[in-house]
């Protein structure tokens, strides 16, 4: 595609931390009209707004840093960029499964963001610190309604802890990618722009594995892969041929 | 009036009176509110015609839902988005006014899901490319927006009120919707050629959204009657026709009726027949895609059972449902805005702030269980004793949780109830027709019945109150002032989901002054 250049770490990290919300808002927004309530077809709606409206915000920076124009760029990024070249870990990528997996997967990505955001705050990289700091702000608020649903269904039914339990031995493998560094991150660490992610495990563990364990749900011990974010499943490719589809009857024209 | 022999109320000789005090009060603009007597046929016409209108808001959901993961930008997938989230809100609102006459959200779906219910006929037609986007939410949300501001004055509180806030929400579907539609219009060839196709397919389907004309409109006569329309179908129809049929031909957009023409003397647009043949037979379910959307929502809705399951199991009852209090600015009063369902009250609390706090204008919320609120009408404490709880489940409810008193020692809590017998019970009256339960102060009581008494004594003097709300102030979940920042704030950034974020006014103005309208003309 035109105007990609994969030119610096930040721009990379700024593009990974874009990609993850927009592929994950694209999953939550499948949720549309066929939630198992009213109450969470809306919820979930707002879930996929919110991660859709942070991606906006991230591709922002993504223009900002690579002197383009910030109101055709991102859309020039997101609809014209080739699956190879998207930078999301796959856990977000995942189509939706069934409603435990989806809640849970919400779950996992939000305590994920929350720890890294919290940390992303303190960048010394200003235009970073004020958007994790937005961000963190409608985190607290996921958090609090992902966590709910955890706890009810992991305690719920024997139905419902099964199917909870199965989507986290499916998941849990894929939350490894969270913490994997990135080519030059170790730049961005020393300069203070992005928080260690070693560190950022621990903080993440410390709060996830006990919360499952609280909802009666057994950790896997399965190893979590590690893997890069050039690295994706089938999957994408079929999301982004739907998420270009219209975009691509004609780049050029206005939409 | 009442005379006719085809009126279809059969009434009991003791109930005239009733009746005709009823129809006075409907005469005098009042508005009638649960609790207030009222015709049995006029609860059963409301609950269909309330539930009808919730079906077509979340079935409304699937043909342009369909099209969020193909939008093809992300402001426009953020406006879609949020544009079906409101749909599911709407959907929400109008299961509350139903509850209010005694129906519940299991009965209706229910209704729903086995066909006994219908919907709008126009959410049986399939959506085939980004261009019907734009259509459905210029068209058909218009001509949805030309009925529900007419609803919105209806007879009855909870419809009319429930209509008020849809109405402010839909002029954004329609700008988001018209918004496409000019970017297409002034788009490229094949654009142009998508949009015409799209008005050519959902033109006489909208014009179809008003009903049957009147002289075929069995239930129209008694809905006039008694307040609940105003005007009817085929008024309804011109006034759509006379609104937006010059914008369309503005927009270089041909309409697929050869007879359409204007009749200057009456100043009115003349349309060609309407295939009714058609309508009947999609109200029957023979439409293009009646089985598709049955089915989705029939997967979701047993797709979903073991979720509900959970939750019932996790809180060991059934859900109950929560009246929601809103406080718009710090220092106002907090008022009813509707109700959801919730397994508890922190959930509550959280699906109250995702339905009602979608745009800007929050920053508390209460949440309270309907059946622990008291509530009299004006009329009830004149004309009778008989008194009664907002919800027919009866079954006890214990809050749990951050409860309000604990936030204020000054309040007798439930503890202190069970030593000294008195508690706190928060007021709420409503003191204008067209107004909502407003939080006014508190009583101390041993009873609701007594709270009632003592609410009535002390917040008479001014206004007299239509309508009465007591409920103990333990059983009021508040949310706390530091969520302030990650539970309402947000909203405020949200502009494109504002109407006043589209600037489509100008641009058709543009367009009338014979600026270019083509981009490019490949």
């Amino acid at each position: 595609m035109t105007g990609y250049k994969a030119d610096s770490p930040l721009y990379n990290y700024l593009l990974g931390l874009a990609d993850d919300e927009l592929i994950l808002g694209h999953r939550d927004s499948e949720w549309c009209g066929q939630a198992p309530l009213l109450e969470e077809d809306i919820a979930f709606a707002n879930l996929a707004l919110d991660e859709i409206g942070h991606a906006s915000l991230w591709y922002n920076l993504v223009a900002m840093l690579s002197k383009q124009d910030p109101t055709t760029y991102p859309d020039q990024l997101i609809f014209t960029r080739h699956p190879e070249d998207y930078r999301n870990i796959q856990i977000v990528e995942l189509p939706v499964g069934d409603w435990a997996y989806s809640v849970l997967r919400q779950y996992l990505f939000d305590a994920y963001e929350l720890t890294h955001y919290t940390k992303l705050m303190q960048s010394r990289y200003p235009p970073m610190a004020e958007v994790a700091a937005k961000i963190r702000n409608e985190e607290i608020y996921h958090i609090r309604h992902s966590s709910s649903w955890v706890q009810r269904l992991g305690k719920g039914t024997a139905e419902s802890q099964r199917r909870m339990q199965n989507a986290l031995n499916e998941l849990w493998p894929y939350t490894g990618q969270f913490f994997q560094p990135m080519g030059g991150n170790e730049l961005l660490v020393d300069s203070g722009y992005v928080p260690d992610s070693g560190q950022l495990q621990l903080n993440w563990e410390g709060n996830v594995v006990p919360f499952l364990q609280e909802s009666s749900l057994e950790v896997p011990l399965a190893p979590r892969q590690k893997l890069s974010r050039e690295q994706h499943t089938p999957h994408l490719k079929i999301l982004l041929s739907e998420m270009q589809s219209v975009a691509r009857l004609d780049y050029e024209a206005g939409w | 009036m009442y005379g006719t022999t085809t009126d279809p109320v059969e009434i009991d000789n003791d109930e005239v009176g009733k009746l005709l005090q009823f129809e006075a009060r409907i005469a005098r603009g009042e508005k009638i509110e649960p609790g207030d007597w009222m015709p049995p046929e006029y609860r059963r016409q409301l609950i269909r015609m309330i539930s009808q209108h919730a079906h077509s808001e979340i079935v409304g959901q699937l043909p342009e839902g369909a099209w969020i993961t193909r939008a093809p930008s992300l402001r426009r997938k953020m406006i879609l988005l949020a544009k079906v989230q409101d749909e599911a809100g709407h959907g929400q609102y109008l299961y509350h006014a139903a509850e209010t006459l005694g129906a519940t959200r299991e009965e209706l779906q229910e209704a729903l899901l086995t066909g006994r219910a219908k919907y709008s006929n126009i959410f049986n037609y399939p959506t085939l490319s980004w261009a019907d986007v734009g259509v459905i939410g210029y068209l058909v949300d218009f001509a949805a927006i030309l009925n529900q501001t007419m609803l919105a004055h209806c007879s009855y509180g909870p419809y009319a009120r429930a209509m008020v806030r849809i109405c402010m929400e839909e002029n954004f579907h329609k700008k988001q919707g018209q918004d496409i539609v000019i970017t297409l219009a002034r788009g490229t060839r094949h654009q142009k050629a998508m949009l015409q196709d799209a008005i050519n397919r959902w033109w006489w389907p909208t014009l179809m959204m008003f009903g049957p004309p009147d002289n075929d409109s069995p239930n129209s006569a008694i809905l006039i009657r008694w307040g609940i329309k105003t005007r009817s179908n085929d008024e309804l129809r011109q006034d759509f026709l006379n609104k937006i049929v010059p914008e369309l031909h503005d927009l270089g957009l041909t309409l697929p009726d050869p007879e359409l023409r204007y009749d200057e003397e009456v100043g009115n647009w003349c349309y060609g027949a309407i295939r009714w043949d058609e309508f009947w037979q999609v109200i029957q379910g023979k439409g293009p895609c009646n089985k598709e959307r049955m089915e989705a929502r029939i997967r979701a809705h047993e797709d979903g059972r073991w979720v509900r399951e959970a939750v019932e199991a996790y809180t060991q009852k059934k859900w109950p449902r929560f009246q929601v209090f809103v406080q718009e600015k710090s220092g106002a009063p907090h008022e009813d805005a509707g109700s959801v369902h919730a397994p508890d009250a922190e959930m509550a609390l959280l699906n109250a702030r995702d339905v009602f706090a979608r745009r800007p204008a929050c920053v508390s919320m209460w949440v309270v269980p309907v059946e622990s609120i008291y509530s009299k009408t004006a009329q009830e404490l004149g004309n009778s004793t008989s008194q009664r709880i907002l919800d027919k489940d009866h079954s006890g409810y214990s809050s749990e949780s951050a409860s309000r008193e604990s936030a204020n020692s000054d309040h007798h809590s439930e503890s202190d109830q069970q030593i000294t017998g008195i508690s706190t019970y928060e007021v709420f009256c409503k003191v204008k027709e067209a107004g909502t339960q407003t939080h006014v102060g508190e009583v101390e009581a041993s009873s609701p019945e007594q709270a009632m008494e003592r609410a009535v004594e002390k917040y008479s003097q001014v206004r007299k109150p239509l309508v009465w709300w007591v409920c103990p102030a333990h059983v009021v979940t508040q949310s706390k002032p530091d969520e302030v920042e990650s539970m309402y704030a947000p909203a405020r950034d949200k502009t494109f989901r504002m109407s006043t974020d589209f600037h489509t006014v100008s641009a058709m103005r543009q367009i009338r002054d014979g600026k270019p309208t083509t981009k490019d003309d490949r």
